[in-house]
């Protein structure tokens, strides 16, 4: 980013000769909420054009149609129904903690909106294309998609009602519990990369698909993408492990009581976390922005369309797996869950971590 | 220990093999049909709407008395030059009375398919037609007479 200042400050510098003596943390501010605001239009966009993708990829499993009244094979549904959560009435019970009800939405929203601020999405000249490059990237998007299950309790708590407390406190028994399978899986190749910077962990996998970390050291990185991929769905919350919403026992969960736009946060979230579980997915396990091929197919600088395309073709096809999958299985229930996590999952995880020990020393 | 292997194996085999079937719906062809543009035939013994075809009709009356809900409303009156009409078998019978009145409640209707059954002159048959949906009850009688 400050490269990226420099050289818009020294363009601008030659043009505008009278705004040269901006200091640089106002050029900061601004750069954040322009790229804020990137970020935002993208997850949005992704939210509204996945809710419609997942809608016809479960018609299309049922020998339905799907969504296909509005514009040409139903595709401005989402635009539709983004107009008509805008103009719903905003409902706010009685018995709500009118503060944190209105706060909750944001809080779940921010958490799976921040993790994409470390995610490098291609690379130009030498350096990851992103909002920014940490050091700690996998430690911040591990800390920072778990604000998300504060937000699930204060919309559960706030809502004053039975079924939206019990869904929120489902949801974070849930989340709590997968996360430590996720946190494990990674491990193993924070053990094979040696550094926990995201863009660090792709370059890493320059070089073919084989480089990729998961068919590096076979079965035991290939099982920790598994154990991750699962408990990713868990974490976002959706099928086959969608208990904190159950229409037969908790009604809608921590959302029952929610309607217009701070529905559609949730929404929108949720939908947000899938990009974000498989972009993550896409970094640490399958080569974040590096070609199938061990070459790059178009030259220098112009790499940055490609290692795009590369990324969100992998990320959409993880994400397009879990649409699969939501519209394959049925669901868990809750004991089943928990012995999921804590009884398969995390002791595989572990195995994992033994088996990768034992082959660095070896 | 060699279940707790065993269950996690045919559990993953269990969700490929569910992951196959989906797929292969996936990429098949839809079977819903869309509805107004398209529709499906009807199959031959479907019974529909009551039509009347009261240039067929003697005013007998069987359709009026068989009718299990009663819904048929029927005025008859000797016509000056009686017609000839067909009967089901095929002769010809003399219509001394016309319809003045044909009324059919397909809202009571119960498309029994009893009024069509008896009628001598097939006058009275059950369409095809399934959309009777209407703005209020008295768009649902039916008047067909002329
Ligand atoms: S179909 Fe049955 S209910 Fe309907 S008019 Fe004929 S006899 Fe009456
Ligand atoms: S049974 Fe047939 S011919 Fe007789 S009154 Fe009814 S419609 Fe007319």
């Amino acid at each position: 980013m400050q490269q990226l200042i420099d050289i818009v400050q020294k363009w601008v510098a030659g043009y505008l000769q009278f705004l040269e003596p901006v200091p640089i943390e106002i050029w900061y501010i601004l750069f954040m909420f322009i790229f804020a605001g990137v970020v935002l239009g993208m997850v949005m966009l992704f939210a509204g054009v996945a809710s419609y993708a997942e809608r016809k990829v479960a018609g299309h499993m049922q020998s339905r149609h799907g969504p296909n009244r509005v514009g040409p094979h139903g595709v401005l549904q989402f635009v539709a129904d983004g107009i008509k959560l805008v103009l719903k009435e905003d409902l706010i019970p009685d018995a709500a903690d009118k503060i944190l009800f209105r706060f909750a939405p944001y809080i779940v929203f921010l958490g799976c909106f921040a993790v994409f601020a470390a995610f490098p999405f291609s690379m130009v000249f030498g350096q990851s294309l992103g909002i920014t490059n940490l050091n700690i990237g996998l430690l911040y998007v591990l800390a920072i998609s778990s604000i998300v299950v504060v937000g699930i309790i204060m919309a559960g708590w706030a809502s004053g009602n039975k079924w939206s407390l019990l869904g929120g406190l489902r949801s974070a028994a849930q989340i709590v519990s997968y996360e430590v399978p996720i946190g494990v899986s990674f491990l193993t190749i924070v053990m094979i990369a040696g550094t926990l910077d995201l863009f660090e962990i792709t370059r890493q996998q320059d070089g073919g698909f084989w480089r990729w970390f998961v068919f590096r050291y076979p079965p035991f990185t290939m099982s920790a993408f598994f154990i991750y991929f699962v408990a990713s769905l868990a974490e976002t919350n959706r099928v086959p492990f969608d208990i904190p919403e159950a229409e037969s026992e908790i009604v809608a969960g921590y959302h029952t009581e929610y309607s217009g736009m701070r529905f559609s946060f949730f929404y929108m979230s949720e939908y947000g976390n899938m990009l974000a579980v498989s972009s993550l997915a896409t970094i640490v396990f399958l080569g974040g922005f590096q070609s199938v091929l061990p070459f790059h197919i178009l030259p220098g600088n112009w790499f940055v369309i490609e290692g795009l395309c590369w990324f969100f073709g992998k990320a959409l096809f993880l994400v397009f797996v879990q649409m699969w999958l939501r519209w394959t299985l049925p669901r868990y229930r809750v004991d089943q869950l928990m012995h999921l996590a804590w009884k398969v999952l995390l002791p595989f995880a572990f195995v994992n971590i033994m088996g990768i020990g034992i082959w660095m020393l070896i | 220990m060699i279940k707790y292997f065993k269950q996690i194996i045919t559990e993953l085999w269990s969700i490929l093999k569910g992951m196959k079937i989906t797929i292969k719906y996936f990429f098949a062809k839809p079977t819903t049909v869309q509805y107004p543009e398209e529709r499906i035939q009807m199959t031959e013994r479907f019974r529909g709407m009551v039509k009347a075809d009261t240039d067929k009709c003697i005013s007998c009356l069987y359709c009026v008395n068989i009718c299990p809900v009663s819904c048929i409303d029927l005025e008859g009156e000797k016509s000056d030059a009686p017609a000839k009409v067909m009967n089901k078998e095929g002769k010809a019978m003399k219509r001394i009375k016309t319809v003045t009145k044909f009324d059919v409640n397909i809202a009571q209707c119960i498309q029994c398919g009893f009024c069509a059954e008896g009628c001598p002159t097939a006058a009275i048959y059950l369409s095809k037609e399934h959309e009777n949906s209407a703005l209020s009850r008295e768009e649902l009688i039916k008047h067909y007479a002329k």
